[in-house]
């Protein structure tokens, strides 16, 4: 059978097209689809390597900064109480109330709170009306805004309450005592009255947990406290400081 | 006889050029084809090749970005940078709360000194107490002067941040005046 010279050319053109479109479609398509997707591959992995690249070096540094800042933190956080039970806080007081005789008549604490810190600070600023401002404009005399510092912070505190049979020597030295703790306990209330030698005293005592501090009081064993108000008169030690 | 012999003779002629002619396009198709083919399978082979290379960087990066090593200390990197920030704020909150207790108010028997030591033999302390920052002495005396006198010395201390009074009463039963001075302290690092 012979074909004619349209017949060859039409059969060389069907094998020249199969030719190309499976080459095309079976191996060159999903080869270069591959091709594509590997690069994309090697884009995200060439990004994350540099990312990687700028991040490791900071390692040394972050460790550092991280120890220094642990550091800084621990020192402010040392300032501050840790928190003590209201057993715990009676260490503070009954050696005081012992040292200077007084007769506790109530002691009333109060659970731990979170609060914000009170400085107790009273501002006092003068008075401002037109004609002072005027005068204060020509004389060039600005009275200063009296402030304190605040902070939206919170930590623990637990308020105590001491009733006491006292003089008021001996009350005196209480508050310098306490106030020679140099802690986060501050007298928020004080009252004495000389007809009765009624004392109370009432401290704020603020307290905050700590990250890795060795320095807390310790509380162990008892404690055995005495003091009966003995008008026998003051000892050596009233009006003393020790400083902490 | 000649004449025949010479037609049979073109006539030979004539078919082998034919089949000469015949079989020239299918070598050119089969030419066309090959080389076709030809070109292709090099162009598949360089694909091929650039998905081996592709395959073999991606290989190593995916070997580097993914070890064991780099996960570990790019999990170290966030956890410290988590950590500095909360310590960053830690320590920012701590100090606003010790700058509060920096600046607070302290009552002690100094401020009980400074009101002992103003105070004049007529002036009899009733109570002394003191309240969020203010310390209030209840006095009484002879002189309806006398307060004024007491508050004016306490002024002249210069160690409180204010004094004032609003006022006194004359009582009968013991024919002294009484007054509550009220004391305003100075915070720790205000004065």
């Amino acid at each position: 059978m012979t074909m004619t010279k349209r017949e060859k050319f039409l059969v060389f053109l069907m094998i020249l097209v199969g030719v190309v479109v499976f080459m095309i479609t079976i191996v060159i398509l999903p080869m270069q689809n591959k091709i594509n997707e590997l690069e994309l591959q090697k884009i995200d992995l060439e990004n994350q390597k540099l990312v990687i690249d700028t991040t490791l070096p900071q390692l040394p540094a972050l460790r550092t900064s991280q120890e220094n800042k642990l550091k800084e933190a621990n020192d402010e956080l040392a300032k501050i109480e840790s928190p003590i039970t209201a057993a715990e806080f009676e260490r503070w007081m009954l050696p005081l109330t012992t040292k200077y005789d007084m007769r506790v008549t109530e002691v009333t604490i109060s659970d731990s709170m979170v609060a914000e810190p009170d400085g107790q600070v009273v501002l006092v600023n003068e008075p401002i009306y037109g004609l002072k401002t005027l005068i204060q404009g020509f004389s060039g005399e600005i009275d200063e805004v009296d402030t304190a510092p605040t902070s939206s912070s919170t930590l623990l505190k637990m308020t105590v309450d001491y009733n006491l049979l006292t003089n008021y020597t001996r009350f005196k030295s209480m508050l310098t005592q306490i106030r020679a703790w140099d802690t986060s306990f501050f007298v928020t209330e004080a009252d004495y009255n000389f007809a009765t030698g009624i004392a109370s005293i009432k401290v704020d005592a603020y307290m905050i947990h700590k990250i890795s501090y060795e320095g807390d009081r310790t509380y162990t064993g008892d404690y055995q406290a005495t003091g009966d108000n003995d008008p026998a008169g003051d000892t050596w030690w009233v009006d003393d400081i020790i400083l902490k | 006889m000649n004449k025949n012999d010479m037609n049979l003779l073109l006539r030979y002629r004539e078919i082998h050029k034919e089949r000469s002619t015949q079989s020239s396009p299918t070598r050119i198709y089969i030419a066309v084809i090959a080389v076709v083919s030809l070109l292709l399978s090099a162009f598949a082979l360089r694909l091929w090749l650039d998905r081996l290379s592709l395959e073999n960087d991606v290989n190593e990066l995916d070997a580097y970005v993914n070890s064991v090593e780099v996960i570990n200390k790019l999990k170290e990197v966030e956890q410290l940078k988590i950590n500095n920030e909360s310590l960053d704020s830690l320590i920012e909150q701590t100090k606003g709360i010790n700058a509060v207790f920096a600046s607070a108010v302290r009552f002690d028997s100094e401020a009980l000194h400074v009101i002992q030591g103003a105070r004049y033999k007529e002036i009899i302390f009733d109570n002394i107490s003191y309240a969020n920052g203010i310390i209030y002495v209840d006095i009484a005396a002879p002189k309806a002067s006398d307060a004024s006198n007491y508050v004016l010395r306490l002024e002249r201390e210069n160690y409180f941040k204010d004094v004032s009074y609003s006022g006194y009463t004359f009582h009968e039963e013991d024919k002294l005046y009484r007054t509550t001075i009220m004391c305003t302290m100075f915070g720790g690092n205000l004065e």
